[in-house]
């Protein structure tokens, strides 16, 4: 692995946030952390991380809100963003998209192996 | 008996003054009447000879004269002929001169009565002869004078020729008539006529005292045709037998009667052609004229009605309440008791002919004379139609405000508004809820254009009178008499500014013709309704993403357990993390799979997004998804009939997905292991496909198989380790199918296997 590149975990639930460091760590997946969207934007923009896993129901600024700043950013709008999301309605997964999510995962339909075999693929 | 005197007195009048001498005799041979002449021959007085019997008279105290009595009694018992001569006798005058007189006699009858008309002609010398017929004329010329005034002309006949006429006569005949035949004078048609009664009269037979004639005059009035009215007399002139006729000019009267009866007819056909009846009673209520719509409406005939007084038993009438009329209230009475008029009397009649009551309408008028009733007018319409159209009409009206009044109350008591409007959008109806709700009382918009009063938010957007106005523009298209607007998007504002969500129901309103009139919409506030469906889209949402959040923590941590490189678990250990991750994804599975149910139940077509999907595409996703399934078992599966990018659908290729995984998972879970499961699809009809899975497995008991697409259904034959399933997702499967227009079957044999079946429409 690159050991320039590094993922950020937007996630303000911590025990979620832990379980994916842990599977990130197992893999030598570099990462920084934020629990809400405002904080995530500043680290976003100071630090401009490789790839963004990005919640949605988060406190100050939602993950949707955040999306599109990141995406009407010129220095950050090519960051692949994958929203983990236990909002698995058809529409939450459309505007995701549409917004330039390159995937959006419903965090209890997915296995960690799984997913953190696709940061992996967006990481390289 | 004024006419008999008069005819009596003009009678003795007449034979009084006549140029003959002559005497009538009553059947008992005593005088009835003499002539002037008789009497200054014989120089006895009307007193002298009045009343007198024959027999006593001294005038015929002579032989012959005797004779002659003798004969008058012979022939008033009708034992000679009615006439004839009784010849030359001897009288004597009162101053005992004695004349020879040749008698002639008639005998008639005058009322029936027999008289007996004596003439004697004086034949005591010839020198006597001139000098009688002096007096004659002279006398004939005072009758004439007399008939002068009466417009008569008097003209004696002898032999058929003209032999005297007065000089009234000469104004007709002309100066040359002496001497003429007098049927000349007769109107052609009157001729043969006249000719049988002269002929008669000459005979002294009986003829009528009065003719109708036409005659032809000649004189100044030359060709003149006038109608006479004759009067004819046998006489004795100068010795012979002669005619007397006295000829009165009747033209005047002749034309009032053809007047009168003309405009009589006139009168008759016009009270006969019309529909009111019409009836006369004279002051004693006798019915005097009756006309045909009287016969009609009454059921009598004129000979029953003519004649019959109030009381009579032939009317039998009823007062307007049905009561039987008393007989002051009759028409007649009425107006005989007050002598007054009155109009619009309402009055039944009971006809023999008819079951029902015959209705009239009466005006009756006095005709009063000096102040005494004369007549009674009395005119009537029969109504009997016009009053029951009335009744049926009052019931009519009365059911209609029943039935009116019935639905106001349902109107104001239902939970609904209700509001109508005609054509030309004013207000006709407002019921108590729709008042409620837009806070407008009735009062103040019925009759008013809707708009000013009711607005409505449709899709955001205030919309006002618009919205009836679409929605109208939507029903006319329709086709259909009903219409209902989308529910969740309407919103009324009333009056306070308030916003009311509704539901909104519009149909046409149709009189029997099928005429438009107008438009009724019904509204339904849903507030409440929608804001169980915001709690329930909340809830949804809350346990979509409440429920899974720490779902989703369990199931990494256990993963992170079994799997982590670092992980020290011991093997029971490592079976106990197992057993936490399989539970938790059993409720992940449950909480996706209740979503999916409360989204059916919710909305029919639960966000159904249709778009080109590739059948072969999805079904392989799916055996991808379930690889690990099929390994586990050690299921064949064989998939055929579906060809890459060929068969390509326009349909929701999630849901489909979804459709196909809690399929082909049932048919893998169920199979025995190395079992076979088939997947066939093929192209049905032109725009249809089917879809089938089969496998070998356990198949579902015959007893459940109408349960099978209910939810939570679970097959009682399931082992233990594979009832981890919800339940819910054959019932998903079924909603999808049928969100998508197509239908899912299936057939099954417990032991042997099943095969689910669905077919689906390409789309567009």
């Amino acid at each position: 692995m690159n050991k320039e590149k590094k993922v950020i975990i937007v996630e303000d639930e911590v025990s979620l946030s832990k379980a994916l460091q842990a599977a990130l760590t197992e893999e030598d997946i570099k990462f920084i952390t934020a629990y809400d969207g405002k904080a995530a934007l500043d680290m976003i923009n100071s630090q401009k991380p490789d790839v963004i896993l990005l919640d949605i129901m988060l406190p100050k600024m939602d993950g949707f809100s955040l999306l599109e700043i990141l995406k009407g950013q010129p220095e950050t709008k090519d960051i692949p963003v994958i929203i983990l999301s236990n909002l698995g309605q058809e529409e939450d997964i459309e505007k995701g998209k549409q917004l330039g999510a390159v995937d959006y995962v419903v965090k209890a339909r997915i296995d960690l192996e799984n997913f953190v075999a696709k940061v992996k693929k967006y990481l390289s | 008996m004024a006419a008999s005197q008069n005819k009596n007195k003009e009678y003795k009048n007449l034979f009084n003054h006549f140029p003959s001498h002559l005497i009538v005799l009553d059947s008992n041979g005593s005088v009835l009447v003499s002539s002037e002449t008789f009497r200054k021959l014989t120089k006895y007085t009307n007193k002298d000879l009045e009343a007198k019997k024959i027999t006593s008279l001294k005038l015929f105290k002579t032989k012959s004269g005797s004779n002659v009595i003798k004969k008058i009694k012979r022939i008033l018992a009708g034992k000679l002929p009615k006439f004839g001569e009784l010849g030359a006798i001897e009288i004597v005058t009162k101053s005992k001169k004695k004349l020879t007189v040749a008698v002639n006699y008639n005998l008639v009858k005058s009322q029936d009565k027999k008289e007996l008309i004596v003439t004697f002609d004086d034949v005591t010398g010839c020198t006597n002869l001139k000098e009688d017929v002096k007096t004659s004329e002279a006398l004939l010329k005072d009758i004439g004078a007399l008939f002068e005034k009466n417009i008569t002309g008097i003209i004696i006949i002898q032999n058929g020729k003209i032999v005297y006429g007065t000089d009234y006569v000469r104004n007709f005949l002309g100066k040359d008539y002496l001497g003429k035949p007098f049927v000349k004078f007769i109107a052609p048609e009157y001729r043969v006529k006249v000719m049988k009664l002269y002929a008669a009269r000459l005979l002294g037979r009986k003829i009528p005292p009065t003719y109708d004639i036409k005659m032809l005059f000649k004189g100044p009035m030359k060709d003149k045709i006038l109608d006479v009215e004759i009067a004819s007399t046998l006489i004795n002139y100068k010795g012979k037998k002669a005619i007397m006729a006295f000829a009165h000019d009747i033209t005047a009267k002749k034309r009032v009667e053809k007047e009168i009866k003309e405009s009589e007819k006139k009168y008759k056909i016009l009270a006969d052609n019309i529909d009111t009846g019409l009836i006369l009673h004279g002051a004693d209520t006798k019915l005097l004229f009756s006309n045909l719509a009287a016969s009609k409406i009454l059921g009598l005939s004129v000979d029953q009605m003519q004649g019959k007084i109030a009381i009579d038993s032939s009317w039998k009438f009823v007062r307007e309440d049905g009561t039987d009329m008393p007989l002051t209230e009759y028409p007649v009475n009425k107006v005989v008791s007050s002598k007054k008029a009155f109009k619009n009397y309402i009055v039944g009649i009971r006809r023999k002919d008819r079951k029902y009551i015959t209705w009239v309408n009466v005006d009756a008028t006095p005709v009063l004379v000096d102040k005494a009733l004369d007549y009674v007018s009395i005119t009537f319409v029969d109504i009997t139609t016009k009053k029951e159209l009335e009744k049926e009409r009052v019931e009519y009206l009365v059911n209609i405000s029943k039935q009116k009044n019935e639905l106001n109350t349902i109107l104001d008591n239902i939970a609904e508004g209700v509001f109508a409007i005609d054509k030309d959008n004013n207000i006709t109806l407002f019921n108590e809820f729709a008042a409620q709700i837009f806070r407008h009382s009735p009062k103040t918009v019925i009759g008013k254009k809707y708009g000013r009063f009711l607005k409505f938010v449709y899709q955001d957007e205030l919309v006002e009178n618009n919205l009836i106005e679409e929605a109208i523009g939507k029903l006319k298209k329709s086709d259909q008499a009903t219409l209902r607007m989308d529910a969740f998007n309407i919103t009324l504002v009333n009056k306070m500014g308030h916003k009311i969500p509704v539901v909104f129901d519009i149909a046409e309103l149709k009189d029997e013709q099928g005429e438009l009139f107008g438009y009724i919409v019904t509204f339904r506030d849903i507030t409440k309704f929608t804001t169980i469906d915001k709690l329930k889209s909340e809830f949804v949402s809350i346990a979509s993403h409440q429920l899974r959040t720490p779902l989703s923590g369990i199931r990494w941590f256990a993963e992170l357990l079994l799997k982590q490189k670092t992980s020290k678990l011991d093997k029971t250990q490592v079976s106990y993390a197992q057993q936490i991750y399989d539970s938790n994804k059993r409720i992940i599975s449950l909480v996706d799979d209740l979503l999916d149910v409360s989204h059916i139940d919710s909305d029919e077509k639960f966000g159904i997004k249709k778009a080109k999907t590739d059948l072969y595409v999805v079904v392989k996703s799916v055996l991808d998804d379930i690889d690990h399934l099929i390994k586990e078992k050690g299921v064949k599966v064989v998939f055929k009939g579906c060809t890459p990018k060929k068969d390509v659908l326009f349909i929701d290729k999630a849901k489909m997905i979804q459709v196909l995984y809690n399929l082909l998972s049932n048919a893998v879970k169920y199979s025995k292991r190395g079992g076979i499961v088939e997947i066939s699809c093929s192209k049905e009809q032109r725009d249809s496909y089917m879809f089938c899975i089969k496998d070998d497995g356990i198949g579902i008991p015959k007893y459940q198989h109408k349960q099978v697409f209910t939810k939570f259904f679970r097959a009682d034959n399931v082992g233990l380790k594979d009832r981890e399933g919800t339940g819910l997702g054959l019932y998903i499967a079924r909603a999808i199918i049928e969100a998508h227009g197509g239908n899912i079957s299936f057939d099954s044999k417990e032991g042997k296997g099943s095969t689910f079946c669905f077919t689906l429409p390409k789309g567009k």
